[in-house]
């Protein structure tokens, strides 16, 4: 839009800040890696209605050093058992 | 892929590709409302969680408006985790972003130091919620003002507004002009 060009441009002409601001933007988005573990754990943890993701995410987290050497079933089998076990201890 | 009860191979697909076309402008949005990088994470995953186990009715909401169905999720997990918060301040997931610049990548020495860039980062978590969330959607999803404002509810000219404002405050806090 017309408007939108007016502002980026009026931004732009701030050149220092622009850069800062281009560099900050590109470190800040969401990585590739990021989304698709953010994906398995939702994937994982979907079955259990009354569990968090967040608390997925921590136990696939932990799990992930197992990946390379089983088979991803054995590996969610491990993750749902180091889950139960840290929803048992969770405060 | 693991598949809840009653969900099918369409209703995977489907959230894949969801997933996969509305996750960043949805983070963006989090972000912007949040200002706290590891929390949108967080927060992102939850929403993506009930889009999940709502499939059913997603696949009932057309295409072009799905967007603003996800928004409208996240705009209820952002309340949760304010009332979550409320109750239990010292929530987990806030005290490990203190400093989110040193967790991530150095950047390019030849455009600036990393001072200057936790800087920003710092200036941008300051803005106010409201400005900051018009930035991050311009500037990481280059969502133009109609689109951003049918995103939140709000006038076009309101998002221009708030996004000119959003980058005075910004260049004030970070005494470049």
């Amino acid at each position: 839009m017309k408007e939108d060009n007016k502002i980026d441009q009026k931004f732009r002409d701030r050149q220092p800040l622009d850069q800062l601001f281009l560099a900050w933007r590109d470190n800040a988005r969401l990585s590739e890696q990021e989304a698709m573990f953010i994906k398995e754990a939702i994937l994982v943890a979907g079955p259990q209605q009354e569990l968090s993701s967040m608390w997925w995410r921590q136990c696939l987290s932990a799990g992930l050093d197992k990946l390379s050497c089983v088979s991803k079933n054995q590996w969610f089998e491990w993750t749902a058992q180091s889950f139960e076990a840290a929803r048992l201890v969770r405060p | 892929m693991m598949l809840e009860r009653g969900c099918t191979n369409d209703d995977a697909e489907l959230f894949d590709r969801m997933f996969d076309q509305h996750r960043n402008v949805v983070f963006s949005f989090l972000f912007g409302r949040c200002g706290d990088r590891e929390l949108a994470k967080d927060l992102l995953q939850e929403t993506f969680l009930r889009v999940w186990r709502n499939i059913a009715l997603a696949s009932k909401v057309e295409d072009e408006r799905r967007r603003f169905w996800i928004t409208a999720i996240a705009k209820n997990v952002l309340i949760d985790d304010k009332r979550r918060r409320a109750v239990r301040p010292a929530a987990q997931s806030q005290a490990a972003c203190q400093d989110i610049a040193d967790e991530r990548q150095p950047l390019d020495s030849k455009v600036e130091s990393k001072d200057a860039f936790v800087q920003i980062d710092k200036g941008i978590r300051e803005l106010p919620a409201e400005l900051r969330t018009v930035l991050v959607l311009s500037a990481m999803e280059g969502l133009n003002s109609k689109e951003i404002g049918a995103m939140l509810g709000i006038p076009a000219g309101t998002v221009r507004y708030r996004l000119s404002e959003a980058r005075n405050q910004l260049a004030e806090r970070i005494g470049r002009i």
